[in-house]
């Protein structure tokens, strides 16, 4: 029979012919991403969910600022209007006398604002003046509060809480539910002008009181306080400057933090399933060949160190990034077979045609022999974690922030104190391994709990990093996940430039 | 693509909770399935080319556990690198060549044999066709498991996937002589082992 018609024949029998196919391979091979992809889709909604609501909230809070404001202003108006109060601004240099119902109403605007919170703006400050017969109103700004609107980098908002008035043949004021007199009133306005604010040498509003008239109640505010001084528009310009400057130093206060911690933790990991390992170990004399017949691995507690430096962004929330390294300790058991094969250098003698003759040849010994190798190894991590921490609670000295943010690996080596090379036998091939990995992104969550002593603060945070991307170092036992669980403590100083 | 629109009919019942009616795909669809990482076709391109494919491994490792092994990686393979297949000749032979691809570079890592093996009776040849035709295909898959590693390499490799001796010198790091040789011998044993399968008179 021909070659050809033979291996044909062969052939057709042997590529028709089907061997039964153990059970679970087909479940050894299924892929199995869906379940990570999913835990990242989680986590990127719950950032994003956070973030949308510390956004969401720190709207709010300013919305609600300025709405407490404008309806404190509406509330005093209307309060007023309803007792029909005069309001008398008495000054030097007025042409009223007693009885004398000319009422100068200052309204303040911001410019470009809506805020009506009795605002004073510098340098571009608007002022409305109206004359108005027997209704007078506005508000008394406390200039305590002082705040910078984050609408407009120059302005200043003066929150609107007090009314004064003054009534019969006294002159009180009404705060909180508590009479003072008017004159205390304008001390607490002046002292908080001055303790705040601002300090001029010429700013004597104690001397600027008006002369009552009896029988009149009178209701003092900003627009008061500011007809009072707009014959001295220096002094104006003067007070207004000193008090943008200084809340602008106030501001950058306290906008850093840096801090350094260290975590120990406890790493755990998802290891790849391997069938088998081998190594070889070569030498000029030798030649060890082993393979594995049981494979494990064991991570062992660590510590990371952090630097980092946070930038307060608002009172609750700061964002910030550092540097962290972190070692792992991996404990490894290998069981396996070895065949050790050495060579070694004889002289024997060998008849030959001119007589025996001194030959050197080499001998070859072989023996196998079960071998178990425990071994040590170690990672070592270099990351950059950017972060974002957000403040639920503070109670003075105390606070609680939750964290969360990612780690970007810089650098990851595996040190293998194991000799000879290795390779790794999985269900997916043989992977013979990287020398770094490339770069990857683990997510990072935790819950700090923290004190104050000064500028300093003590720090707590229990915290997970999880591994998004399998570790594949050059001469690794089996690639992992290496995810981290850990207790962080630390210490942080704020300061500001 | 311009695969031939073959009809798979699968009654395993996956992807079909009744398990009553067969659940049928055409290969192309199959296939595009496979591009698009879809499981449902990939178990489909499983339950067919499964059986086929670990006969192939089994004809290249006497070993089981090695066989599987080569089975799952091959099958990863494919799904992996299935875009790649562009039509051009059977699906079947496209996979064949992984899978031989896969369980060379498998035995590659084992010290193969090429040398001869005596004592094989290299003259006791049936010159009767009809005589293989009458072997099953089991009894062929045995008779080339059981060649010694070198011979049964080359043999599977030349005559069963269609490599000629220069690429097969190439895999296996070898002479192409030695190639030809190893086949020369490989095809005499079996014949002598079918001829003395075929005259085995059971009492």
């Amino acid at each position: 029979m021909k070659n050809h018609s033979f291996d044909d024949l062969l052939k057709q029998k042997a590529l028709q012919h089907e061997a039964p196919v153990p059970d679970g391979t087909w479940e050894a091979i299924a892929p199995k991403k869906k379940k990570r992809r999913f835990i990242i889709f989680w986590w990127i909604t719950g950032v994003a969910l956070l973030s949308g609501f510390i956004l969401w909230q720190s709207y709010l809070k300013d919305s609600g600022r300025n709405a407490v404001i404008a309806s404190t202003e509406v509330k005093n108006k209307q309060q007023v209007e309803k007792k029909n109060t005069d309001i008398i601004d008495e000054r030097n240099d007025t042409k009223n006398n007693d009885n004398n119902t000319e009422i100068v109403v200052n309204k303040v605007e911001e410019t470009g604002q809506n805020n009506k919170g009795g605002a004073v703006t510098s340098p571009g400050i608007q002022k409305e003046s109206a004359l108005t017969q027997d209704k007078k109103t506005t508000s008394l700004a406390l200039p305590g509060s002082a705040k910078k609107d984050k609408r407009s980098s120059s302005a200043l908002v003066i929150s609107t809480k007090q009314t004064a008035t003054i009534s019969d043949n006294s002159v009180k004021v009404k705060r909180a539910g508590k009479e003072n007199s008017a004159e205390d009133q304008l001390q607490v306005v002046r002292h908080s002008f001055i303790n705040d604010n601002l300090s001029p040498p010429d700013f004597k509003m104690h001397s600027k009181i008006a002369k009552f008239d009896s029988g009149k109640d009178i209701l003092l505010g900003t627009s008061d306080i500011n007809s009072l001084i707009t014959n001295k528009a220096d002094s104006m310009n003067a007070i207004t400057s000193a008090m943008a400057i200084d809340a602008k130093k106030r501001i950058r206060r306290n906008k850093w933090t840096i801090e350094a911690s260290v975590m120990p933790f406890l790493p755990v990991q998802q290891d790849q399933s391997l069938l088998y390992i081998t190594r070889t170990d070569k030498g000029d004399m030798h030649k060890y060949e082993f393979k594995t017949d049981k494979i494990n691995t064991r991570l062992q507690s660590s510590l990371a160190y952090t630097i980092a430096v946070y930038k307060k962004i608002n009172p609750r929330l700061r964002i910030g990034a550092g540097i962290q390294y972190a070692m792992v300790k991996e404990k490894v058991d290998l069981i396996g077979k070895e065949t050790r094969t050495t060579y070694t250098e004889v002289q024997r003698l060998e008849n030959g045609t001119g007589g025996p003759q001194l030959i050197t040849d080499t001998a070859v010994t072989t023996s196998t022999g079960t071998l178990t190798i425990d071994a040590l190894n170690s990672y070592k991590f270099i990351s950059i974690p950017v972060s974002v921490q957000y403040t639920l609670m503070q109670r003075r000295a105390w606070a609680l922030q939750v964290n969360g943010g990612i780690l970007m690996n810089i650098s990851s080596t595996y040190h293998n104190s194991i000799a000879g090379d290795l390779v790794r036998v999985d269900n997916r091939g043989i992977h013979t391994g990287q020398q770094r990995s490339a770069f990857g992104v683990d997510l990072l969550a935790g819950l700090r709990v923290s004190r104050s002593y000064g500028p300093f603060r003590l720090f707590a945070e229990p915290m997970i990093r999880y591994n998004t991307r399998r570790y594949d170092l050059g001469n690794m036992i089996s690639k992992k996940y290496m995810h981290q669980a850990g207790l962080s403590f630390g210490i942080s100083y704020l300061f500001s430039y | 693509l311009s695969i031939q629109d073959e009809t798979i009919s699968i009654t395993t019942g996956f992807n079909n909770k009744s398990g009553t009616k067969p659940y049928s795909l055409t290969e192309a669809s199959i296939i595009q399935g496979c591009v698009k990482k879809q499981q449902d076709a990939q178990r489909m391109l499983f339950e067919k080319y499964a059986g086929r494919m670990m006969s192939l491994c089994l004809r290249y490792t006497n070993n089981q556990q090695e066989a599987q092994d080569i089975l799952q990686m091959g099958f990863l393979k494919v799904f992996d690198y299935i875009h790649q297949y562009k039509g051009e000749g059977s699906f079947e032979g496209w996979m064949r060549r992984v899978f031989a691809s896969i369980a060379i570079r498998q035995l590659s890592r084992k010290k193969m044999d090429f040398t001869s093996v005596e004592g094989a009776n290299t003259e006791a040849l049936t010159e009767d066709p009809t005589v293989i035709s009458k072997l099953s295909e089991a009894e062929i898959h045995q008779l080339i498991r059981s060649l010694p590693t070198g011979y049964r390499t080359v043999f599977n490799l030349h005559v069963i996937e269609g490599y000629n001796h220069e690429e097969i010198a190439g895999m296996l790091d070898i002479q192409p002589s030695t190639s030809r040789t190893q086949l020369l011998k490989a095809r005499k044993i079996l014949q002598a082992l079918i001829n003395k399968l075929y005259n085995t008179v059971i009492v």
